[in-house]
């Protein structure tokens, strides 16, 4: 779908989009307190700020799901006043949110034209022109998506996909992506960043909401940041250093990135020999000792998660061994793997990790509930305690110990999380993503708390799709494609080249055989 | 150019296997395995079933059942639940055998097409108000209709007195309404046939039936993308009504009898049946082929037991177990073939 932009001399503001003196509060919480933005046409503009900075907010007000208290809009220099979602994309704006809002049980093609269908002469679904539509849209992108299938079944760059299709099929002029993304794997993002290329080069402007410093450098010529509900500057990308932005995002000088580490290695603690799971992986063997903190790391697929999973006792595996500190164990469930001292912050806090209805300190207690046990009634006084002593220690920002969970930001319910492994005893902490989805001050001290635990003697194993968190953190670095090890570095000798050529370009490639399992192993 | 071959033949293959895989993976197909099963055994049990007419008279008395199972299907798709329909089949029953019951007494005659007109927009309502307590004022639809069906039920005691009223009062034409035949078939089995077709392309071609499937599966999207999702619950339980309604008249109908204890409980087989033809019970999922085979599973399975002496007793049992089975095999079905897809996996 072609969209032109003619240029009436004089007539037309520079700006396709521009926002004043926008107000929003819910309650007593200022949500936007005096923002302002511009968008270019035809530009990519990135919008960053730490979690709770009001980017989410701000997009909906562009989108109309919010009505602003106070401020102006205006498009293509003429002030707008947008009631609802409706006339927002009846103006060519479309947006894709961070948590893909799809029809996840209807196809492709009803997703793509839910709202706009398209009625044969009896005004009933005209399905075949539907689907026709539907797949000339969809080859724009890629080629891998079938328009029949359920939304569900797709991958989540494909239904990322569809999302954009079904804006270009509405004829957006102006598309916001909302952390687009944030679960895709470096393939995939490549993927999705030549799309947005190709949109821009059509003539759609668009705003890019990231936390990942490498979206903006590859696709942004400008950049916004919020904080604190506030307006704090734009600026272009090339004048601007990533320091600079930093401070401006936190609006504190983070000397680097990922802090110091200062924790001893010492003997091996746990080993893993041959492990090998029939559909996920085969032949894994690595590694990890007291006070190191080994990454595992590669593309989505790469059966990464499914081998901590084996290691904790989730998944079983068909064959290999697993030993500890020199010892051949057996673990057949969480609970074996718990009493040998290995634990295992899931990659889904809300899914696996925590009950997010539930007091902190009942989610920091319940792997070892039966501590708190006497007649009759749990030493609630006790557990009370220990909860006050661990959060202290992880340093969480909270109203209390019997504050739900869900009343915390991601990255403090991450701490808890991490609390409640550091009640069970262990030698061996395998973490799962930790610092998805969380924003870049939280993460820093997601790592000072990785490096303590280093420094206690801890052995830690993280898995992570982030490259320069990989690097950044970790003293040795395993990579693996499609459920084999492909290589292992030593953090020294690491670099992006390295471990992106380990993850993606070794010989035997299988990549194209089979896409189905990846989402039945899901 | 080799590498190209082997390529598009393993995606061939693929394709190959996803045609199979949705075959098999499809609930309608295990439904249908099962229903066969069934057949080849209550053949060898009871032939008599097999007889035409056995089979028209059982499909006859559960005809209102598979009727209310269209509404419902819609209504669970759009993640609610409607437990008022026995109710409303009460009450649209007593208030339709009141009247006659009247015109009986003042020796008139009254049409059968009013009747049913009656009963019908009497169903509505009902369906109505499930719908905007739901849709507009956003009460809980266990709870919603779990009250309203004690209100219905009360209702229909009051309007009926709590009397009997049997076959003596109906007249002919409208007994005729269901017992009738058409080329050999009863009227009510045609209404069913007829509303199967209509509802058929109701849930896949029209705008509103496929509304009932996007507000089920994504409440939230549906609203960012203007679909108005509490007039789409207000339609979904009104049509379940007005099917209820309809229902009644037939019920009352067909039996030539009627007490306002009449379809208590029904509510619950029709759900079941729901449920067994693969209708997520969370919204969003669910076919009109898959409800209409299990549908005529539940039927013949009561036929059969009907059919051998003293198992009558055994009916409930066995259909509460046919579910769990179902069920069950829907869920081993799934895991075997993820497991086989695992190991066709190449690492």
């Amino acid at each position: 779908m072609e969209i032109t932009i003619t240029n009436a001399e004089g007539k037309m503001s520079e700006y396709i989009l521009e926002l004043k003196d926008i107000v929003k509060t819910f309650g007593p919480v200022k949500a936007l307190d005096g923002v302002q933005f511009q968008l270019k046409r035809g530009e990519i503009h990135a919008i960053m700020g730490e979690n709770g900075a009001g980017k989410s907010t701000f997009i909906k007000v562009i989108t109309a799901v919010h009505q602003p208290d106070y401020g102006m809009m205006f498009l293509d220099g003429e002030k707008v006043n947008i009631k609802d979602p409706i006339e927002a994309q009846k103006l060519g704006i479309a947006a894709i949110y961070q948590n893909v809002t799809s029809f996840p049980d209807l196809t492709v093609t009803e997703n793509i034209f839910m709202g706009q269908e398209i009625y044969n002469s009896l005004h009933l679904y005209n399905w075949g022109e539907m689907n026709k539509r539907a797949k000339a849209i969809i080859k724009q992108f890629t080629d891998r998506i079938d328009v029949s299938q359920k939304m569900n079944e797709l991958s989540v760059a494909e239904q990322q996909m569809v999302e954009i299709a079904k804006a270009i099929s509405r004829d957006a002029r102006i598309l916001i992506m909302d952390e687009p993304t944030a679960s895709l794997t470096k393939y995939e993002c490549e993927e999705l960043y030549s799309v947005a290329e190709k949109l821009r080069d059509k003539g759609v402007s668009i705003i890019l909401i990231t936390h990942k410093f490498e979206d903006m450098y590859r696709l942004a010529s400008r950049v916004t940041v919020f904080r604190d509900a506030q307006y704090i500057g734009t600026w272009d990308i090339d004048k601007i250093s990533t320091a600079k932005l930093i401070e401006a995002m936190v609006g504190r000088q983070l000397s680097q990135m990922y802090p110091n580490k200062t924790a001893k290695i010492g003997d091996v603690v746990l080993e893993v020999k041959n492990l090998s799971c029939v559909g996920y992986f085969k032949d894994i063997s690595f590694n990890v000792r007291r006070g190191e903190i080994l990454a595992i790391t590669g593309l989505v697929g790469a059966s990464r998660t499914e081998v901590c999973q084996s290691i904790y006792g989730i998944l079983k595996p068909t064959s290999g061994t697993i030993e500890m500190d020199g010892k051949p164990i057996k673990i057949r469930s969480s609970k074996d793997a718990l009493k040998y001292g290995i634990g295992l912050l899931p990659e889904d806090r809300h899914l696996q990790g925590l009950v997010v209805q539930l007091p902190i300190y009942q989610n920091v207690t319940m792997p070892v509930i039966k501590k708190y046990e006497q007649p009759l009634f749990l030493n609630s006084e006790k557990e009370r305690e220990d909860a006050v002593r661990l959060c202290k220690k992880i340093d969480l920002r909270a109203s209390g110990i019997n504050a739900p969970p869900s009343s915390l930001s991601g990255g403090n319910q991450q701490k808890v999380v991490v609390a409640k492994f550091l009640n069970c005893d262990l030698k061996v902490l395998i973490m799962d993503e930790p610092t998805k989805g969380i924003d870049v001050g939280a993460k820093y001290s997601i790592y000072e708390i990785m490096n303590e635990l280093a420094s206690s003697g801890y052995a830690i194993i993280m898995v992570s799709s982030e490259m320069a968190e990989v690097i950044g953190m970790s003293d040795r670095i395993v990579v693996m494609k499609a459920g084999r090890k492909t290589g292992e570095f030593i953090s020294g000798e690491a670099t992006q080249e390295k471990i992106l050529e380990a993850a993606i370009m070794t010989k035997g490639n299988s990549r194209s055989v089979n896409q189905a399992p990846d989402h039945a192993a899901v | 150019m080799m590498g190209n071959n082997g390529m598009s033949a393993a995606v061939g293959k693929r394709k190959f296997g996803g045609v199979i895989k949705k075959i098999t993976g499809a609930r309608e197909f295990g439904l249908t395995v099962a229903f066969a099963v069934l057949i080849v055994l209550a053949l060898i049990i009871t032939p008599d079933l097999f007889q035409v007419e056995t089979l028209l008279s059982n499909l006859r008395n559960y005809a209102y059942v598979g009727i209310m199972v269209l509404g419902m299907m819609g209504v669970i798709i759009t993640g609610g639940i409607d437990l008022s329909v026995g109710s409303t089949l009460a009450l649209t029953g007593a208030i339709t055998a009141t009247i006659l019951n009247n015109a009986y007494d003042n020796k008139t005659n009254f049409p059968t097409f009013v009747l049913v007109i009656i009963g019908i927009a009497v169903g509505a309502v009902c369906g109505f108000i499930n719908g905007v307590l739901i849709g507009k004022l956003k009460v809980q639809p266990m709870i919603a209709t779990l009250a309203t069906m004690y209100i219905y039920r009360g209702a229909a005691y009051i309007v009926s007195g709590g009397t009997w009223i049997t076959a003596s009062k109906l007249t002919d034409g409208f007994k005729n309404l269901t017992t009738g035949k058409f080329l050999g078939i009863y009227h009510i089995i045609w209404y069913l046939i007829i509303l199967i077709a209509i509802f058929a392309v109701f849930y896949r071609y029209t705008t509103s039936g496929r509304r009932f499937y996007a507000v089920g599966t994504n409440e939230e999207s549906a609203k960012i993308i203007g679909i108005k999702t509490d007039r789409v619950k207000i339609l979904a339980y009104t049509v379940m009504g007005t099917l209820a309604g309809f229902c009644g008249i037939l019920f009352v109908s067909n039996l030539a009898i009627f007490n306002a204890s009449i379809g208590d409980g029904v509510e619950l087989d029709v759900i079941a049946i729901c449920v067994l033809g693969g209708v997520s019970i969370v919204g969003g999922k669910g076919t009109l082929l898959g409800a209409v085979i299990a549908f005529l599973m539940m039927t013949i399975v009561s036929a059969f037991l009907s059919m051998i002496t003293g198992m009558s007793v055994w009916s409930d049992a066995l259909k509460g177990l046919i579910i769990v089975v179902a069920v069950l095999v829907n869920v081993i079905t799934a895991y075997m073939s993820e497991k086989r897809t695992l190991k066709e996996r190449v690492i």
